[in-house]
């Protein structure tokens, strides 16, 4: 009992170092999030974008990054698109990082990093299908 | 957010587009064939032009099948057909009757008139499209690629065609859509090919 309680621990541990969360929003959208803020400071909210609808339709993937800078409250600031492979997932990864927020500085400390950036990578995975024809 | 990702991959599996599109798709062609009637409606008098409707049954029926009225949009389309003059109604007419039969699940008379439709004109992209509706529906899918790959050639950026080729693709090749965030402000890849 102890050691499997162990273990279910280091596989816990070893998920959370590893630095990647994956799980699935309401709408049934993988999502996952890989730890290494180059905003200098932890993510506090993550909005995730939506994966559009025409997109998905047309089979369409791609990445969008983000550049940003945050205040002292660790609100997004002056959000911009660094790079995209395709427009049409612009405006969510826009809206995705504006409704995101990171910690806040204490009074003490001055903001270090000037600016930071964010990746969305939109995929989509082929599902197995069980479809039998009549 | 849901932490069971086997009941959200049961919810990533269900098509994007649903299978209301298939009334949506009837709507457009009813729509097209509605806006047909009012075009042939210009009338030479003389040397004036009157506006009215030429085939009063066509035009009823393809309201009603934008109505939802399915049953009443077949029975005045077919009396539409009777008194179809030239081919531009005729062709409307049995567009029409193959969307109309397909909206009510009638599958194989809907084919029959689709089928006619296409010996009289092989070139009538909503024709192809409205007979990979049938396949579909029916899990027809290599007749269903077939037209779909005819009318996109016919007609490459209709959007009934782009939603009818989703709704294959869903049924044939579903996918799980997938968001990453990285910040580790490593340059991704795929960013090469950015714009």
């Amino acid at each position: 009992m102890i050691v499997k309680s162990m273990l279910t621990n280091l596989v816990a541990l070893n998920f959370l170092l590893s630095g990647w969360f994956v799980w699935a929003d309401d709408s049934g959208i993988y999502v996952s999030y890989a730890r290494g803020s180059s905003a200098g400071r932890q993510p506090v909210k993550t909005a995730f974008p939506k994966y559009p609808v025409i997109a998905r339709r047309d089979r369409i993937e791609g990445a969008v990054t983000v550049c940003f800078r945050l205040d002292k409250q660790g609100k997004v600031r002056r959000a911009r698109i660094k790079s995209y492979t395709h427009k049409i997932f612009k405006a969510p990864a826009l809206r995705a990082i504006r409704n995101s927020t990171f910690e806040s500085l204490q009074p003490d400390q001055k903001i270090t990093r000037s600016e930071a950036c964010r990746t969305y990578r939109f995929n989509l995975n082929q599902i197995e299908t069980t479809t039998t024809d009549d | 957010m849901v932490m069971n990702t086997a009941n959200s991959r049961n919810i990533s599996a269900r098509p994007a587009v649903g299978r209301g599109y298939v009334k949506l798709l009837a709507l457009f062609l009813m729509s097209w064939t509605a806006l047909n009637a009012q075009d042939s409606n210009l009338k030479e008098t003389g040397n004036k032009t009157v506006l009215g409707v030429r085939n009063m049954p066509l035009k009823e029926g393809a309201d009603a099948l934008l109505a939802g009225q399915y049953q009443e949009g077949v029975r005045l389309t077919h009396q539409g057909l009777t008194q179809a003059v030239g081919k531009r109604e005729e062709e409307a007419a049995l567009s029409n009757l193959c969307a109309g039969y397909l909206s009510l699940g009638q599958y194989q008379t809907a084919l029959q008139y689709c089928e006619v439709l296409l010996v009289r004109n092989d070139s009538n992209w909503r024709a192809y499209n409205n007979r990979a509706l049938i396949y579909i529906k029916t899990k027809q899918w290599d007749k269903a690629e077939a037209d779909l790959i005819r009318g996109e050639q016919l007609n490459a950026g209709a959007r009934t065609l782009k939603l009818a080729r989703a709704m294959y693709m869903d049924a044939v090749h579903p996918v799980a859509a997938e968001i990453v965030i990285d910040d580790s402000g490593k340059k991704d890849d795929r960013e090469i090919d950015a714009d």
